[in-house]
């Protein structure tokens, strides 16, 4: 059925049905394809967005849960590598390999630390459960501790 | 896939004819490559490399990017004989079948064995340098000066003594005009600017923006989706299928059985899967199906107790020489690649032949066995390589199957649309073409001064070579060197050595996982040296280097050796509570050694320091480098804390990420890496050799922390918690 979906700042149309994740129609209905499947079980947080600023996996969220009051946000409606000090750091740090985690990472990161602006090591180890096979953890590290502090100097 | 003998490239002739399906590598066939591309005012000197009239220095990979770095890697070289601005330098997809492209050595398009920066080195030196040349030639003639007074930096020609420039975009056309030389001299090291220096990857802000396409992400505006059921017993047939359910879904446009399974084709992914799922299957499980790991596990440990084909022998094994007998084994599991992006391939069948979009490893490769299976001519074949989500050597298929399987559908559905198959985890983790499971068994005569004289050692392990393409290729005398590397040629010296390999055959496919057989044979045989020195109450390090036969690989390991030491203060006793070990070896051309220490707290055990020294012969880039080495331990140390496929019942037990387990960043200690300079001028190995050597390092030490010997991966300790995250 139809619905409205507010993604990134705007208010979409999508005809889906009910037990269509959420991810999916982010993927195959709007397009946003920086949104990643990569196990459909909650295990993995490639498929992670933000709602109203909570990080979710929307792999098995089906779309049916979603209102438009809820504001829903992608890699796509973050502002980007020379703005946002999550990408930023990101590329600096060259942190992806392959890369496929790599917008989950970064939805998680900026979840944490929006929460926590100064997170510490646990925090980082709580926060960051997504799965990375190319292993760019300590990377990550670096780029969140790098983030962090440019936010908090902002 | 490693370079499989010295003799190989000599050899490629059997390789290509083993190969019966890539005929095609011989047809000169330019699709739109950058020289094909080429507008009237670019110059482009080689298909590789297409410099524009804006410009853009646009270099076309040869190689798949799959995280390891090649792309950024690859351009570092050429760019620096070019003497380019690196900020004009673009890295394009390969998008053509042009054998230009094709691997060096192997003489096919196909990325692997940590061989894409090594094998292109010199070439891409010399299609950077023959560039620059010509420019510097369109330059002098623009001038009407003579061209050996004139320099080149950041993509400009430079007449210092008349102090004036001409930018490379200002030159294209007048360099298009003119044949390349003969000889072209390149640089020496000393006048390097990019190589060796750490560029940031080409890639980082696609990938930190979500805007690499990755074959998952591929669309085309009347593209469909399908979802495919596979065998969930290996090597079970489908006897029937209902798809009565399924051809009503909505979304639903075909249903279609191809030799693999059944794919449901729809509008999305969702309706895809979700009338897949709605499909009523009725399969022959055939034999398989009584098989679980408990009984192959019985078999191998029935072949490793007889005697059995001896791939090594040295010397003659001289049981009156040893005072002492030490025996042992490893085990080893199945392991799926599990690349974070799931397997996925878009066919588009029709009039002009078939256009495929994915990331592939083996461009080369799949288009012939496309041609063959779907009886095509290969020049109707068309191949677009987009971004790997990984691969660890997944996307290296010998049958090209999920490439295949997408052709397939687009061709049976009879539809024109372009479709996108997409395998689920579960189909990825549950499918095969794993890591074959292992078992080494060994026996080790020691003399009165507990020196080893005899080294048996029997290795069980299904061939990844016999039945594919390849065969002919890594077949050595008989044995899959593919089951044996890392094992076979070992530099310690034993003076009586007798190597038996069983080959065993199952019905779950095997395939080349990032380490390939060094995976297995590394942790055996450091397992051993590392037990060997403390048998000799000696210490690691210089165990080995008294082991060391006269090679020049042995020199380079000694190198490693010295840095490792030095770099991990190991002449210090470790601190308080610390516990700790090593292991060194050679693999895909380079040296890595690694000091693990281990914190032991009550019951538990977490990493305190990790330390590695790598040869890779000459550097790229360091960072990339280094990125690789955390990734390597990041990759082992899943295999150490639960990382297994087990077999139940002829299927696989473990499904997805839930109980597939892949480590995690509060598992992943940081890891200081230092790079070793042996004096090797050339680049070898990075992506895999960090993979091999971790095990037993981390083995040793857990075995100072505990006194429990680690013979089994994953490993399962006694009383003591690893890792306080747990697995
Ligand atoms: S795809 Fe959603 S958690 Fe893995
Ligand atoms: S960068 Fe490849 S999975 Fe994380």
């Amino acid at each position: 059925m139809a619905r409205n979906l507010h993604v990134n700042g705007r208010v979409h149309e999508v005809e889906a049905s009910d037990d269509t994740p959420l991810l999916w129609v982010l993927r195959d209905h709007l397009g946003l394809t920086g949104t990643k499947y990569g196990c459909g079980v909650m295990a993995c947080g490639a498929c992670t967005v933000l709602v109203d600023g909570e990080p979710v996996r929307t792999c098995v969220m089906p779309v049916s849960g979603f209102t438009e009051a809820q504001s829903i946000t992608t890699i796509e409606g973050l502002p980007g590598a020379d703005e946002d000090p999550v990408q930023k750091a990101w590329t600096e740090h060259s942190v992806a390999q392959c890369g496929y985690c790599q917008s989950g990472m970064i939805m998680a990161a900026h979840a944490l630390l929006a929460k926590q602006p100064e997170p510490s090591d646990a925090d980082v180890e709580q926060a960051m459960t997504n799965i990375c096979r190319c292993g760019t953890y300590q990377l990550v590290r670096v780029a969140i501790r790098q983030a962090a502090k440019e936010m908090r100097d902002a | 896939m490693r370079e499989p003998t010295a003799d190989f490239s000599v050899d490629r002739r059997r390789f290509l004819k083993g190969c019966a399906v890539l005929s095609f590598a011989l047809v000169l066939r330019p699709g739109r490559t950058a020289a094909a591309a080429v507008t009237n005012a670019a110059f482009s000197p080689n298909a590789v490399l297409r410099i524009d009239p804006d410009g853009a220095i646009r270099i076309v990979m040869p190689h798949a990017e799959m995280g390891q770095g090649v792309y950024t890697g690859l351009a570092q070289i050429l760019a620096d004989e070019l003497d380019a601005d690196w900020s004009h330098v673009v890295a394009e997809h390969l998008d053509s079948l042009d054998p230009a492209f094709n691997h060096r050595e192997w003489g096919v398009i196909s990325t692997g064995a940590s061989t894409s920066v090594s094998n292109q080195w010199q070439h891409l030196r010399e299609v950077g340098a023959t560039a620059r040349a010509m420019l510097v030639e369109a330059a002098a003639q623009q001038w009407g000066v003579a061209a050996d007074g004139l320099t080149t930096a950041n993509s400009f020609v430079i007449d210092p003594a008349r102090d004036r420039r001409l930018s490379y975009a200002e030159l294209t056309a007048t360099a298009a005009q003119l044949q390349p030389p003969t000889e072209v001299r390149l640089k020496t090291p000393d006048q390097f600017r990019l190589i060796g220096t750490d560029v940031p990857r080409l890639d980082a802000r696609a990938k930190a923006t979500g805007t690499a396409t990755f074959g998952m992400d591929f669309t085309l505006p009347d593209m469909l989706q399908a979802s495919i059921a596979h065998a969930p017993v290996f090597g079970a047939t489908l006897k029937s299928f209902d798809a009565s359910q399924a051809e009503v879904m909505p979304g639903v446009r075909k249903v279609v059985r191809i030799p693999s399974g059944v794919a449901v084709v729809a509008d999305t992914f969702w309706q895809a899967k979700t009338a897949k799922d709605a499909l009523e299957l009725t399969w022959d499980d055939g034999a398989f199906a009584d098989v679980s790991s408990a009984t192959l596990w019985e078999e191998y440990a029935t072949l490793a107790g007889t005697d059995g084909p001896v791939f090594e022998r040295r010397g003659a094994l001289a049981p009156a020489a040893a005072e002492v007998n030490l025996e042992g084994e490893f085990r080893l599991p199945f392991l799926a690649h599990a690349p974070m992006e799931p397997l996925n391939a878009t066919a588009r069948w029709g009039g002009a032949g078939l256009e495929i979009w994915s990331g592939t490893q083996f461009q080369g490769v799949d288009a012939g066995t496309l041609s063959a299976k779907l009886e095509i001519p290969v020049e109707q074949v068309r191949i677009h390589t987009l971004w790997l989500g990984g691969s660890f050597g997944r996307r290296a298929a010998p049958f090209s199957d999920f490439v295949l399987e997408a052709a397939q559908i687009a061709k049976a559905s009879g539809l024109p649309n372009p479709i996108k198959l997409v395998w689920q985890r579960e189909d990825d983790v549950q499918g095969g073409f794993y890591r074959p499971m292992a078992l080494h068994r060994y026996r080790i005569g020691l003399d009165a001064a507990r020196r080893p004289v005899n080294w048996e050692h029997r290795v069980v392990c299904a061939s990844i070579s016999k039945g594919t393409p390849f065969e002919a290729a890594f077949m050595h005398e008989g044995f899959d060197t593919l089951s044996i590397e890392g094992l076979r040629h070992t530099n310690y010296d034993v003076p009586n050595v007798e190597f038996v390999l069983h080959t065993t055959e199952h019905a779950v496919p095997v395939l080349w996982l990032r380490g390939e057989a060094d995976s297995h044979t590394a942790p055996a045989v450091e397992g051993i040296m590392n037990r060997l020195a403390r048998e000799a109450e000696q210490d690691p390090f210089a165990f080995r280097r008294s082991l060391l036969r006269e090679t020049d690989m042995s020199k380079r390991i000694k190198g490693v050796l010295d840095a490792l030491e030095a770099g991990a203060g190991w002449a210090n006793s470790p601190p308080e509570g610390v516990y700790r070990g090593m292991a060194v070896h050679p693999s895909f051309g380079s040296v890595v050694g690694y000091v693990v220490e281990l914190r032991k707290s009550d019951k538990r055990l977490d990493f305190h320091r990790v330390v590695a020294a790598v040869d890779c012969g000459r550097v790229v880039n360091p960072a990339s480098v280094r990125a690789q080495i955390y990734s390597s331990v990041a990759f082992a140390l899943s295999m150490a804390i639960g990382q297994k496929i087990e077999i139940a019942n002829g299927r696989a037990v473990q499904s997805n990420f839930h109980d597939y387990t892949v480590a995690r960043l509060s598992h992943v200690p940081d890891v200081e890496v230092h790079l070793v300079d042996n004096g090797l001028d050339h680049p070898t190995g990075v992506g895999e050799p960090g993979v091999p050597p971790f095990l037993p390092a981390l083995a040793e030490a857990v075995h100072a922390a505990t006194g429990q010997d680690v013979n089994a991966w994953p490993m399962t300790l006694d009383g003591y918690a690893f890792l306080a995250g747990g697995s």
